[in-house]
């Protein structure tokens, strides 16, 4: 008599489709194996995790005591991505020369005088998207991208996707 | 104890085979875990108090030392705190914090030098039956250590996916998610590992006899 392979066997068993019900009825060999698995299961399935030590939460308590809340971690990190964007601004207004220059110009403007800032601004925006679009453009999805990075870090994670049914 | 009285397993299948796929997982930590995010530590306690005995369980059954598994459950807390932002409370809670105390123990495993078998003898004595049943009773003494025995000396891959589906009724594909695999290979594993279980005990009785 030709056994099939144990493991599909158990899987077969296992599903209920009974294919090899016949040759279990038929086979001392494999009913017997069959018959040691059912007992193996009953005896895993009344084993238990050990109890932790008693002082385990105690413990980790003690450790989480020291670390910062969470919370304020969050807003943490949230800060410092967006105090990164902040920064990647301010830079790329000093740092570049040419029209773009002009941008950072009218922000010390506006220190003076709101109207000649606003009129500098629009004038310096105008001038700079005319010359140079595309790194423009580049530069504000960039700090746009990080931003949203930021504001993401500070909001609760989603409380949805896919749950374990 | 609290952690005894929050676990609540199911009646164990009596035939073989029977798959623990398709419990309906709830998420009873949600307001626990958003609590601890807003900086309720007392949140955060309940919350280890719920789930250290299935986390230390796996920590003890890989390890097999009893101050390893201890440290590195402590960890697994701590961890799970820093991290708190990062978890996706869709999803089960104590399975995250499963999942990053099985990849502790791994890293642990991985940097170790030696073998250490001889604590497991020690681990045995920690190591108990489940409750009573009126119905099944208790194994005898003597049979739970000559299991315990037999599955301490199988692979860690073998003695983590039994140890969640046996000792701790978790259903396939929660075994999947604590391991990071697919669901489809869980049960595969699980029948190579129990025969692999079950030639070590033949080998024990036929030594004995």
């Amino acid at each position: 008599m030709d056994c099939p392979e144990l493991e599909t066997l158990l899987l077969d068993q296992a599903e209920g489709s009974g294919e090899f019900s016949e040759h279990v009825a038929a086979c001392p060999g494999c009913a017997a194996v069959l018959e040691e698995h059912r007992q193996l299961e009953k005896d895993l399935f009344r084993l238990a995790d050990p109890l932790p030590p008693a002082d385990l939460v105690a413990r980790v308590m003690q450790r989480v005591a020291a670390e910062p809340l969470p919370l304020r971690a969050e807003i943490r990190v949230g800060l410092s991505i967006l105090a990164a964007a902040v920064m990647a601004a301010v830079l790329s207004f000093v740092a570049t020369h040419g029209p773009i220059g002009l941008l950072g110009a009218s922000a010390a403007r506006s220190a003076i005088s709101w109207k000649t800032s606003l009129w500098g601004l629009n004038s310096a925006v105008q001038v700079a998207w005319s010359t140079t679009p595309v790194p423009l453009a580049l530069s504000l999805t960039f700090i746009l991208f990080l931003s949203l990075v930021g504001l993401r870090r500070m909001t609760p994670a989603r409380a949805e996707i896919e749950v374990l049914r | 104890m609290n952690a005894l009285s929050s676990l609540s397993l199911p009646c164990p299948p009596v035939a073989l085979g029977i798959m623990l796929a398709e419990r309906n997982t709830s998420l009873p930590y949600r307001a626990e875990v958003r609590a601890a995010r807003r900086g309720d530590r007392s949140a955060f306690e309940t919350l280890v108090r719920s789930v250290q005995r299935p986390v230390f369980g796996l920590c003890l059954r890989l390890l097999r030392v009893e101050a390893e598994a201890s440290e590195v459950a402590q960890e697994t807390f701590l961890r799970a705190y820093q991290n708190l932002h990062r978890y996706d409370d869709g999803k089960p809670f104590d399975l995250w914090v499963m999942a990053i105390a099985r990849n502790l123990c791994l890293d642990l495993l991985r940097r170790r030098t030696r073998m250490l078998t001889d604590n497991v003898d020690d681990m045995h004595e920690l190591l108990p039956s489940g409750a009573p049943s009126a119905e099944d009773g208790v194994i005898a003494g003597e049979e739970h250590r000559s299991l315990e025995s037999a599955l301490s000396t199988l692979s860690v891959d073998d003695r983590e996916v039994l140890s969640l589906y046996y000792v701790q009724r978790r259903t396939t594909k929660e075994i999947a998610v604590v391991l990071g695999v697919a669901p489809g290979t869980i049960m595969a594993r699980l029948f190579r590992a129990r025969e692999k279980l079950r030639k070590r005990m033949t080998a024990e009785h036929e030594e004995v006899a």
